[in-house]
Formats: structure tokens, sequence, C-alpha cells
């Protein structure tokens, strides 16, 4: 897993993790990109992550790929990214097709219901919490 | 004169291990509690010995009150779901509001 200050070099990590896998004989190789859309006057997405809780949760991931075969991958902008540029990117590699397309699935939908990750719209420069969508994460409302 | 000054100060000494020095009878149970992104409170310290505790005390608070029904809540960086969940002296409670990534 791996953060970086500012938005994603995309293309220098996709290629950095096909080199990474290149020996692995894995089959299959499924990469999602995340690029911000320029929309209600945005300029860029700004992220707060809490790291310790995000790695537990990358690990757990971790471990459900390895299960089957596959391996997961991600990479995460802290800070401002601005309209048009990538704020996230990840990857799925597995020995056949099957198992990184369902994985790629699971894990990016996951990734937004669980990463502890805060986003904000940036507007004239002003961070404005992302509420309306944002989800409450599993197991949410323990002390109400 | 330099003997009773010695006497003196073994005398004070003594009464300072007795008197001072005692463990506290009841332990004081003092966790961290972190507010993460948007709820934008810095952290506090608080004495109570269990989440439910934690969760009476915070309902009290005005300005967090509204979030904790959508907040889950981490105990040394471990989600947790379990609100009988004992605390011990120096755990960090770690409230996460609703997320977006991506």
């Amino acid at each position: 897993m791996e953060l970086y200050q500012g938005p994603l070099d995309t293309k220098e990590i996709f290629g950095r993790w096909l080199d990474e896998e290149a020996g692995s004989n894995y089959g299959a190789y499924i990469p999602f990109v995340g690029t911000i859309r320029a929309e209600d006057g945005i300029e860029a997405l700004s992220f707060d992550i809490y790291e310790p809780v995000l790695r537990r949760w990358f690990e757990s991931w971790q471990e459900r790929a390895k299960e089957r075969g596959a391996i997961v991958k991600m990479a995460h902008s802290i800070g401002d990214a601005p309209v048009h540029t990538s704020s996230y990117v990840s990857a799925v590699f597995s020995p056949k097709r099957r198992v990184a397309l369902e994985l790629i699935d699971e894990f990016v939908e996951d990734f937004k219901a669980n990463a502890p990750i805060w986003k904000y719209d940036v507007k004239d420069g002003q961070r404005i919490y992302a509420e309306d969508r944002s989800t409450a994460m599993d197991g949410a409302g323990l002390l109400a | 004169m330099a003997f009773f000054g010695k006497i003196i100060a073994k005398v004070s000494m003594i009464i300072e291990k007795t008197f001072y020095n005692q463990p506290k009878l009841e332990s004081e149970e003092m966790i961290k509690v972190e507010f993460l992104g948007p709820i934008a409170r810095p952290a506090i310290e608080l004495d109570v010995s269990d989440l439910r505790e934690l969760s009476t005390m915070l309902k009290e608070d005005e300005t967090i009150a509204p979030w904790l029904s959508k907040c889950a809540v981490a105990l040394n960086d471990a989600m947790i779901s379990e609100l009988d969940t004992p605390l011990k002296d120096g755990d960090r409670v770690t409230i996460l509001p609703p997320v977006c990534g991506g």
C-alpha cells in the first residue's frame, strides 16, 4: 500500500507493479483508476487518511486475496488532488481472470465503504467535507 | 549541629516515603479519545472504564453528540463492535466519521 502527498503518478505506479509481478506467474492483472471529475465547480478533491486503521484494513484484504491465490495493491493521495488527476489506484493480480475480476469489484466497493479516508471538495480554496457522498463504516453508531 | 541536621533529613525522608509515595487506592483509567477527519476536534483525555461510560460522556458534548450515530470506533487502532469492551489506562479510542476514499 502506497500513500502520496498530492495526485498519483498512475503510469509510474502501474508500470512498476507490472514489473514487480513480472516473474510471479499471474495470468491476470486488473488495474482500477479513480480519476477526479470536474463537477459542481470543484478545483480539486482533498483527503485525510488515518493510516494505522487503513493499513490493518488493507492487510485483511491481502489475506482474503491470498486465500484465492491473488494479491491486491493500492495507492492513494493525501491532501489535494486537482480535477482530471488520479487520487486512487488499485489492482488485483491472480492466476486466472475470474478471481481478479471478482476481487477488484469486492475490493474497490469495500474500499469505498470501510477505508478510513475522508474526502473534501475544494472550492475557492476552501475544504468542504463531502458528507452526502460519505458512508458510515461497518459498526457505526456503537456509541450512540 | 550537623548530626541533628542529618537526623532531620533522615526523618523527613521516612515521612515522605511513608505518606507521600503510597500507591493511589483508586486507580485512574485515563484513556485518550481522538476525533478524525471532519469532526475537527483535538483529542481529549477521560477517566472512564468502558465504552458504555465513554458513550454517556460523549453524548453530553453537544458538538460530538450529533456525530455518534454515524461514527465507527477503533480501540488502539483495531475496529470494535462491542459496547462492553473494557478500557484500561493508556488506551486510545478513535472516533471515525463516514468515509469516502477514492
